[in-house]
């Protein structure tokens, strides 16, 4: 059940900071433009800048960067939003997370804030603090009333998974919309726009990807990954729905390995709670972006077809 | 191997601290219930992979056998641990903790080489860290050109970053010490260094930064990553 005390802290805004994801812009599109169309679609407008990064949390739990590399450059993607006097919205569990909590310790440091500053002022920004970060699925969740007046493509008959991630729930357990263990605010979303809720076992296991496992430690993480898709082949869902484009990555190709390995049959396909909206809201076809998906192409375009896409 | 009474240390935890920059705290107060282990994925596919006893050692002194073990490298970062933690212990930040020392000790140089080029290559030069590249010949097979999908969706071709930004991005990996680090690790030669001279490339590693800025005085040091198999630069203050 959402905690709708902080449901209720969500401001409806009329502009807002549209913060892209590395694997939503370079690997899944559809997310990203399925996120700008949904927003516009609600009343939102969302505000693009060319001079944001990505949040660059893969390279500092990479052990590459230390938090005295990662914070300024937090604060610097952060300082964007600022400019323009707006609040963020992120596509992906790990940019929440990591501009969230980060941005959260700097706020409370000063010290801290006062070391970032000093580089932020070299290259003649600042860092003050004032932009709020929210998750897509959240921001969503806020606007489920008017998600509920534009329904386009309603999803009768569609069975759909729910895949939360860890990063959003578990690593920021104080400033999520939802209780870590047993959420329930996609499930809500699915319901709205007319789809039915299949529940299984793995729920609120992790994805898999660990990160720097799958590179690293690929059996590991393939392994961990096995578990949950057989889990979810048991339920056997039209779609899964992440919120997470790490996650999606991660679940969507690792079927392709574990089928290569001849481990399996599994042909579940994987989407993003924003496409999922998306499909919802009637945006066009072509930017579901459907084509960068990897598993489960042939019930994907089934699925397109019984809602008349 | 036998252990040694070296290789514990007293007062690891004290000194470490600052380089999470106090992310991690409150490790004295684990109450050792292990609900941390009981719903971690990593000890899910490795049962000797454990958080409870990880804490337990690092609170007891007992340094040496968490920084040299294997399992310190399989974590999955899901915070899974923190989000059942009685005591809010936030232990992926203990994780980041223990590697960065545990690189400083000599160990684990392996397993960051390998994503050092993803630091190099695509967040330092483009902005992103993950590209468009793509490795699998059945994904390629199977998606096709994702410029065309990207167009399709109503996006440029590629994700624009303009060049002051990708400047700005160096200059901060440049000044927190992260391309010395990158440099140390042996990924990719770094261009601006190749001409540089011997001593150049000294002041370049231990320049410090300044103490103070306006009234509020600062101990974290900027320049606190570890150097393979030395314990010099890694410590703070």
């Amino acid at each position: 059940m959402p905690r709708l005390d902080k449901v209720v802290q969500i401001p409806k805004p009329k502009d807002i900071f549209f913060f892209k994801s590395c694997v939503a812009s370079n690997k899944y599109p559809g997310i990203e433009a399925c996120a700008w169309e949904s927003l516009k679609i609600l009343g939102v407008n969302p505000v693009d800048s060319d001079e944001q990064t990505c949040c660059g949390g893969f390279v500092t739990f990479a052990n590459v960067a230390a938090p005295t590399a990662s914070m300024p450059a937090v604060a610097r993607n952060l300082s964007l939003a600022e400019e323009k006097d707006l609040d963020t919205v992120v596509l992906c569990n790990g940019c929440w997370t990591f501009l969230n909590e980060f941005g959260h310790f700097m706020n409370h440091n000063a010290e801290v804030k006062a070391s970032v500053n000093m580089m932020m002022n070299m290259m003649g920004r600042e860092y003050k603090g004032t932009s709020h970060v929210f998750h897509i699925a959240e921001m969503f969740y806020r606007l489920k009333d008017d998600i509920a007046k534009n329904v386009r493509r309603p999803l009768t008959g569609i069975k759909i998974a729910t895949h939360y991630g860890c990063h959003y729930l578990g690593g920021g357990k104080y400033s999520a919309i939802d209780d870590a263990q047993a959420p329930t605010y996609m499930e809500e979303l699915i319901d709205i726009l007319g789809g039915t809720v299949v529940p299984y076992t793995a729920n609120r296991e992790c994805c898999g990807t660990g990160f720097t496992q799958i590179i690293n430690g690929k059996d590991l993480s393939l392994e961990h990954t096995q578990r949950k898709l057989d889990s979810v082949k048991e339920a056997d869902p039209d779609f899964l729905v992440v919120q997470c484009p790490y996650c999606h990555s991660q679940l969507d190709r690792v079927q392709q390995q574990l089928n290569f390995r001849k481990d399996g049959e599994y042909e579940t396909p994987v989407i993003h709670i924003a496409q999922l909206i998306g499909l919802g809201l009637g945006v066009p076809a072509g930017k579901l972006a459907f084509g960068a998906h990897i598993s489960g192409r042939k019930r994907l375009d089934d699925v397109m077809k019984r809602i008349g896409a | 191997m036998l252990e040694q009474v070296k290789d514990w240390s007293d007062d690891f935890y004290e000194r470490w601290k600052p380089i999470a920059m106090g992310f991690v705290n409150d490790a004295e107060k684990c109450l050792q219930c292990g609900k941390c282990t009981g719903q971690c994925p990593a000890a899910a596919v490795t049962p000797s992979y454990n958080p409870r006893k990880m804490i337990r050692d690092l609170v007891n002194g007992n340094i040496k056998r968490i920084l040299s073990s294997a399992e310190l490298w399989q974590c999955f970062f899901c915070s899974g641990c923190y989000s059942v933690c009685p005591m809010d212990i936030n232990f992926p930040f203990f994780v980041f903790m223990l590697r960065l020392a545990a690189m400083n000790e000599g160990y684990g140089w392996e397993d960051v080489k390998q994503l050092e080029g993803y630091a190099e290559r695509d967040y330092l030069k483009k902005g992103i860290t993950v590209s468009t590249f793509e490795r699998n010949p059945e994904v390629i097979e199977r998606i096709g050109d994702i410029k065309k999908i990207r167009m399709e969706a109503g996006l440029p071709p590629e994700r624009k970053v303009t060049d002051r930004t990708i400047a700005e991005i160096n200059m901060i990996s440049d000044l927190s010490g992260m391309t010395s680090f990158m440099k140390q690790i042996g990924g990719v030669e770094l261009l601006d260094c190749q001409t540089c001279t011997p001593e150049q490339e000294k002041r370049c590693k231990t320049k410090p930064m300044p103490s103070k800025v306006g009234k509020i005085k600062t101990h974290y040091r900027f320049y606190n990553y570890g150097e393979p198999g030395g314990k010099k630069n890694a410590e703070a203050r």
